[in-house]
C-alpha cells in the first residue's frame, strides 16, 4: 500500500539518487481506492473517483476521501478488466451537474462497454440513464475501451475496444467494436459524423481499426485530439485522432501475438493510419493529459502517459505532432499507474493501479 | 527395461513433440492469414512464407512447452488403450494427442487473462486443424513404438 510515509520515504531515496526525482514531490490524496480508474475534479475543488469494482467515490474540497460511496451508479459488470472505468463532467457541469460514466455491462457471456448520464447534487447521482451500448455483445471479459472526452461542440468522444477475441471486427463499419464514437449528450449520432453516409456502417463511429483505446484528449489550443492504445506484445500507440481515418488494427500493427505469431506481417499499408508514436516492448499506456498547467513549466505542452506494465508516466515531447524526446518520470514509485491528469492547480494527479489504490498528487519540490 | 529402450522412447517422444509443434505452427499461420485475407489483405507467397518462418521462430517455443506437457500425459493413456484395442492403436494415439492438445487450449484460455490464447482456435476449422497437428505427432509416436507383430491368438482384433 502506498502510504504517505512510505511515499515520503521513497522520494527521499530517489532524491538522493536522482536529479529528476528531486525535481517534484510526491503526496496520497486518497489510499484504500479499489483498482481507482479515472478522475475528474470538481468545481468546488473536490474530485470523483471511478473504482473499477463498479463504485463511485467523493474526494471533498478538503481532500476528505468521503467513506460511503457515491448512490445511483450503474450496475457495471466486474469481471478481470470489466467495471466502471471512465468519468467525464459535462462541459457546464457547473450548472447542469451533468457527469457521464462509461462501464461494462451484461453478463461474462454477452457483455457490451456501456455509458450512462447522469446528474450529480453533491451526495448522490440521480437519474442515471444508460445512453449508449456497444454492439454487438461480446463474449468474455477483456478490452472495453471506456476513456470520455468531450469537444468543443459539445459532443463527446467514447473510446471501445475490440473483445480481443473480435479483432477483425475493428475494420468493420457495421458494428463499434474496435473504434472511437462521437455521440451527443444523450447518446445519439451526431449527423456529422464521418460514417453517417456509409450504407450499413454504425452511425456513432468516429474512427476505426482500434485494438483496446485507453485514452483519449482533445487539446483546445492545438485542436488535436490524442489518443493511446495498447497493442498486443508490442505495438502501444499514440494516435493521432482524425475524424473517418482507420487506424490499421488487425490489419498493420507494430506488435506481435501474446504467443509469438504474428498478427499481421504488415506495420504499413495504404489508407491506414500510422501512430505518432509506438512503444515496444509494450509500457501498457493508460491514462493520457496534454500538460497545459503552470506548475511545471518545463512540462508545458507535453504529453504525460500513464503507463501500467512499465510502472511510469511517460513524458513525450512533441514538436507539433513530431515526437522528439521521452523521459520516464515516477519510476521510483514502482506503481502501475492507471490514469494521469493535470488538475485546475496545474497539478499532475496520478491513480495507482492495484487493490490498494491511491490518488497522488505531485508539485514541484 | 534397458536404457537403451528408455533412450529410444524419449527420443521417440521428442521427435513427435517436434512434429506436433512445427505443423501447429505451420498451420497457426496460414489461419492467421486467412483472417487477413478475409479483410482483402493480399497475402503473396514471400510474405506467406516470412510469416510462417516468423512464427516458426517465435510461436514455437511457448507451443512447444504446450505440446510437451500434453503428450507426456496423452501417450501413455494412447499406450493403454492401444494395447486393449490394438487394431486402432494409430487413431488412439491420433486421438489422444488431439484431445490432450483441446484441453490444452480449454486450460490455457481458462487460467489466461485473455479469452483465446492463440488466435487461430478463435474457429472450429483452426481448432480442429491445430488438434489434427498434434495428433499427428502423437501418432507418429505410437508408429514408432509400435510392437512388432507377432502370429498367434489374438484375443480382442
Amino acid at each position: 500500500m502506498l502510504n504517505k510515509a512510505l511515499v515520503s520515504a521513497v522520494l527521499l531515496l530517489a532524491a538522493s539518487a536522482s536529479v529528476q526525482a528531486a525535481d517534484y514531490k510526491i503526496e496520497a490524496v486518497a489510499e484504500g481506492l479499489s483498482f481507482p480508474w479515472s478522475l475528474a475534479f470538481l468545481p468546488d475543488g473536490g474530485m470523483l473517483v471511478t473504482e473499477r469494482a463498479g463504485r463511485l467515490r467523493l474526494i471533498n474540497a478538503a481532500g476528505e476521501l468521503q467513506a460511503e460511496p457515491i448512490s445511483g451508479v450503474p450496475e457495471a459488470f466486474v469481471n478481470s478488466q470489466a467495471g466502471l472505468m471512465g468519468l467525464a463532467l459535462a462541459p457546464d457541469f457547473a450548472e447542469s451537474g451533468e457527469l457521464f460514466m462509461s462501464y461494462a455491462c451484461g453478463t461474462a457471456e454477452a457483455n457490451h462497454t456501456c455509458l450512462a448520464s447522469a446528474h450529480f447534487n453533491g451526495k448522490a447521482l440521480e437519474n442515471t440513464q444508460e445512453i449508449f451500448r456497444v454492439q454487438p455483445a461480446k463474449k468474455g471479459s477483456a478490452h472495453y475501451g471506456g476513456r470520455i472526452a468531450f469537444l468543443p461542440d459539445n459532443t463527446l468522444l467514447l473510446t471501445l475496444g475490440d473483445g480481443f477475441d473480435y479483432r477483425e471486427q475493428a475494420q468493420n463499419t457495421a458494428n463499434h467494436l474496435g473504434s472511437i464514437v462521437r455521440l451527443n449528450r444523450d447518446g445519439s449520432a451526431p449527423q456529422d459524423n464521418p460514417f453517417v453516409a456509409q450504407e450499413g456502417a454504425q452511425p456513432e463511429l468516429f474512427s476505426i481499426g482500434h485494438r483496446s483505446v485507453q485514452a483519449i484528449l482533445y487539446d483546445a489550443q492545438t485542436q488535436r485530439i490524442f489518443s493511446n492504445e495498447h497493442g498486443p506484445r508490442g505495438g502501444d500507440e499514440v494516435n493521432l485522432i482524425e475524424a473517418g481515418k482507420n487506424y490499421g488494427w488487425p490489419k498493420i500493427t507494430y506488435g506481435i501475438d501474446y504467443d509469438g505469431a504474428q498478427v499481421s506481417p504488415y506495420t504499413e499499408l495504404p489508407g491506414l493510419e500510422q501512430p505518432l508514436l509506438h512503444w515496444t516492448p509494450s509500457i501498457a499506456p493508460s491514462g493520457m493529459t496534454l500538460y497545459r498547467g503552470e506548475l511545471f513549466p518545463q512540462w508545458q505542452g507535453n504529453l504525460l502517459v500513464s503507463a501500467l506494465a512499465g510502472k511510469e508516466v511517460r513524458r513525450v515531447v512533441l514538436d507539433g505532432t513530431k515526437v522528439v524526446e521521452q523521459q520516464s518520470l515516477f519510476k521510483e514509485l514502482n506503481a502501475r499507474f492507471r490514469d494521469v491528469r493535470t488538475g485546475p492547480d496545474g497539478a499532475v494527479y496520478l491513480l495507482t493501479d492495484s487493490a490498494n489504490g491511491s490518488v497522488l498528487r505531485v508539485t514541484p519540490q | 527395461m534397458k536404457l537403451v529402450s528408455v533412450l529410444r522412447i524419449i527420443l521417440f517422444y521428442l521427435l513427435s513433440v517436434v512434429l506436433a509443434t512445427v505443423l501447429g505452427s505451420l498451420v497457426q499461420t496460414q489461419f492467421n492469414l486467412l483472417f487477413l485475407q478475409e479483410m482483402n489483405v493480399p497475402v503473396e507467397l514471400p510474405t506467406r512464407l516470412a510469416t510462417s518462418w516468423h512464427d516458426l521462430l517465435n510461436f514455437t517455443p511457448l507451443f512447444a512447452i504446450m505440446v510437451a506437457a500434453t503428450l507426456l500425459l496423452a501417450l501413455p493413456v494412447a499406450e493403454g488403450l492401444g494395447r486393449i484395442f490394438k487394431p486402432w492403436r494409430g487413431l488412439l494415439y491420433l486421438l489422444a494427442g488431439a484431445a490432450g492438445i483441446w484441453v490444452a487450449f480449454t486450460l490455457a484460455n481458462y487460467l489466461l487473462p485473455m479469452p483465446t490464447f492463440i488466435a487461430a482456435t478463435r474457429v472450429t476449422a483452426g481448432l480442429l486443424c491445430m488438434m489434427l497437428a498434434v495428433g499427428v505427432g502423437s501418432w507418429l509416436f505410437g508408429r514408432l513404438t509400435k510392437p512388432k507383430a507377432r502370429r498367434g491368438l489374438r484375443v480382442l482384433g
